[in-house]
């Protein structure tokens, strides 16, 4: 079995297997896959539940017809309700993948070089280390329920001489894993080591280590007066708790969105309610361009586009309503996207558009054939090819070639067969 | 950006490439994002023992939103095995490609749902119908499943 890879062609879709199976990397690829709309196949953008607790993209909206497209339940696109947990839980999958991808690839080439005996102690001896200089970035958190144990520890480990080396390493060790080290961590002991001052873990005063247990020993009374900078530090801790902070790290601003959002959603007056369905054809044109102007909509073309053109912005603008706000799109960019689904659609259906017009359009034709159907109906022994214009010919011509019964001419079609067929035939003219 | 149907398809494609499909089926083509063929034989004790049949698939650009027209190949000696669902051009009547497709099936599970659907079988026979079924059949199984509502 060969595959062109040019099918694929130019943008790459990132899909789970770009993970490797269950047996290298247990989980990954399933959650990968779990992370996906099973009718996009895409990572859900705009997640949403139907009551049976199925979820999607916003994409169902044109799939759901009276049921569930996982489980048949009973549904409609009334029920569906946006899902902010999935819509949190994909954005950081979606900053997360990549490093992933490459922490995986790293740690098989790895395990791939420790066939040699040399590199096998050696990664052996690294994951050691790693193990003992986890512990003082373990040990180094500021915890005021631990107290003075934690810090003679620290201190014993600070105070011995290969204390340069182990924070090197540390430090690498922070830097390497994809997962995220504790923050408190990074801010504490680069500090520790510039200035040979940390914060006390009872009081949070700035003190000196070699006189931390002196210090602890005397009830927190002495040493440093607070550091400006460590207040100035926790100032910021707050303002990164707000939200203001913007700068850091993806893993602490996915810990604050609720918070965040619950702000917005207070600030932001959300009134904006999903656009009812229209039923065109009792509208007047006037009223679609009305429609359409109300959204600032192009109103360019013939009334079946307008109708197209409404109907996907109802479809894209409830769709982004099942964003939570802060990922919402704005209505330019939605009209921008709008503008693209156009032209794309206007280079894609070059051959039949608009099938009202085409069926006005072609309706002498079509009266014709029934016309004919009807004649042929009422001699059933003259045989239909004689009668029959080119695409119907066609037609019963490929049955023909599939049936091997030498009786297929005899027609016994009736009118509503002859309809059927002129229908099809048009139907696949459309298509091809 | 390539199309929905292209990338959904794309996904499904790297999906057979990376794990394989199931058991006695195989892919043999798929050129394009409009029509794939697979292999398919019945595995264990059934009367197609033996029987390896073609299947096509044919991709709108509404896939998967709208169902794929899905036939048995019966050009070049290939046959369409002789089951009480499917007719002698190799057109099969089945409710999840026409009213019962949904759009969270994919090419595989259509592909082991005729399987199974041939393994189940008790009697080889054609549909009763077949003849003038035939006769009237456009080349597009999905064409008839519209207008076969009526």
């Amino acid at each position: 079995m060969e595959f062109d890879a040019s099918i694929y062609n130019d943008d790459s879709v990132p899909d789970p297997t770009d993970f490797p199976p269950d047996t290298s990397a247990p989980g990954l690829r399933s959650l990968d896959g779990s992370f996906r709309c099973t009718i996009c196949g895409e990572v859900y953008d705009a997640p949403v539940t139907l009551p049976c607790g199925h979820c999607f993209c916003s994409c169902v909206t044109m799939a759901i017809k009276q049921e569930c497209p996982s489980c048949r339940k009973a549904a409609n696109e009334g029920h569906l309700r946006p899902n902010p947990a999935i819509e949190e839980v994909v954005a950081a999958w979606k900053a997360s993948r990549c490093v992933t991808i490459k922490e995986e690839e790293r740690r098989r080439a790895i395990s791939h070089q420790r066939g040699t005996p040399s590199k096998s102690v050696k990664k052996r001896k690294l994951t050691h280390e790693r193990e003992r200089s986890s512990s003082p970035d373990i040990e180094c958190i500021p915890n005021p329920s631990r107290g003075p144990k934690t810090l003679t520890a620290t201190n014993d480990i600070l105070n011995s001489p290969c204390k340069p080396r182990k924070y090197k390493l540390s430090k690498l060790n922070t830097a390497d894993s994809s997962t995220a080290t504790s923050d408190t961590n990074e801010d504490e002991l680069p500090a520790g080591s510039t200035d040979d001052s940390v914060n006390c873990p009872i009081c949070e005063k700035r003190v000196v280590f070699r006189r931390m247990n002196q210090h602890i020993d005397s009830g927190c009374k002495d040493g440093l007066a607070p550091d400006p900078a460590s207040a100035n530090q926790s100032k910021q801790q707050w303002m990164k708790l707000m939200g203001a902070q913007q700068s850091k790290g993806k893993t602490k601003s996915m810990l604050v969105p609720c918070l965040h959002d619950l702000f917005r959603t207070l600030t932001i007056n959300d009134d904006e309610f999903p656009l009812p369905k229209a039923t065109y054809g009792t509208l007047k044109d006037k009223k679609i361009k009305e429609m359409l102007l109300e959204h600032d909509l192009p109103v360019q073309g013939e009334r079946n586009q307008w109708i197209a053109r409404h109907q996907r912005w109802v479809m894209v603008y409830n769709a982004n309503l099942d964003r939570s706000i802060p990922n919402r799109k704005t209505k330019g960019e939605l009209r921008r996207e709008l503008k693209r689904w156009e032209e794309d659609l206007k280079k894609k259906k070059n051959s039949v558009s608009d099938i009202v017009v085409y069926e006005k359009k072609q309706k002498p034709e079509f009266d014709r054939l029934i016309q004919m159907a009807r004649q042929s109906k009422s001699k059933t022994s003259v045989p239909k090819d004689a009668f029959l214009p080119a695409s119907l010919v066609r037609i019963s011509s490929d049955g023909r070639e599939r049936d091997s019964s030498p009786a297929c001419s005899s027609s016994s079609s009736s009118v509503a067969e002859a309809n059927v067929i002129v229908l099809d035939s048009e139907g696949e003219r459309q298509n091809s | 950006m390539a199309s929905i149907s292209a990338r959904r398809l794309a996904k499904e494609l790297r999906e057979i490439e990376g794990e394989g499909c199931p058991v006695g089926i195989n892919l043999i083509k798929a050129d394009d994002f409009a029509t794939w063929w697979f292999t398919i034989e019945v595995m264990g004790d059934s009367l197609y023992q033996g029987e390896v049949h073609t299947l096509q698939f044919r991709f709108d650009p509404q896939y998967p939103i709208s169902s794929p027209a899905v036939q048995f190949l019966v050009t070049d000696g290939r046959t369409a095995p002789v089951h009480p669902h499917v007719y002698s051009n190799g057109h099969i009547c089945a409710s999840i490609l026409g009213n019962e497709w949904s759009p969270v099936l994919s090419v595989v599970a259509v592909c082991v749902t005729l399987q199974s659907m041939l393994a189940s079988c008790k009697k080889k026979e054609r549909p009763v119908d077949n003849d003038r079924y035939v006769r009237n059949a456009p080349d597009n199984p999905k064409k008839v499943c519209r207008f076969s509502d009526y």
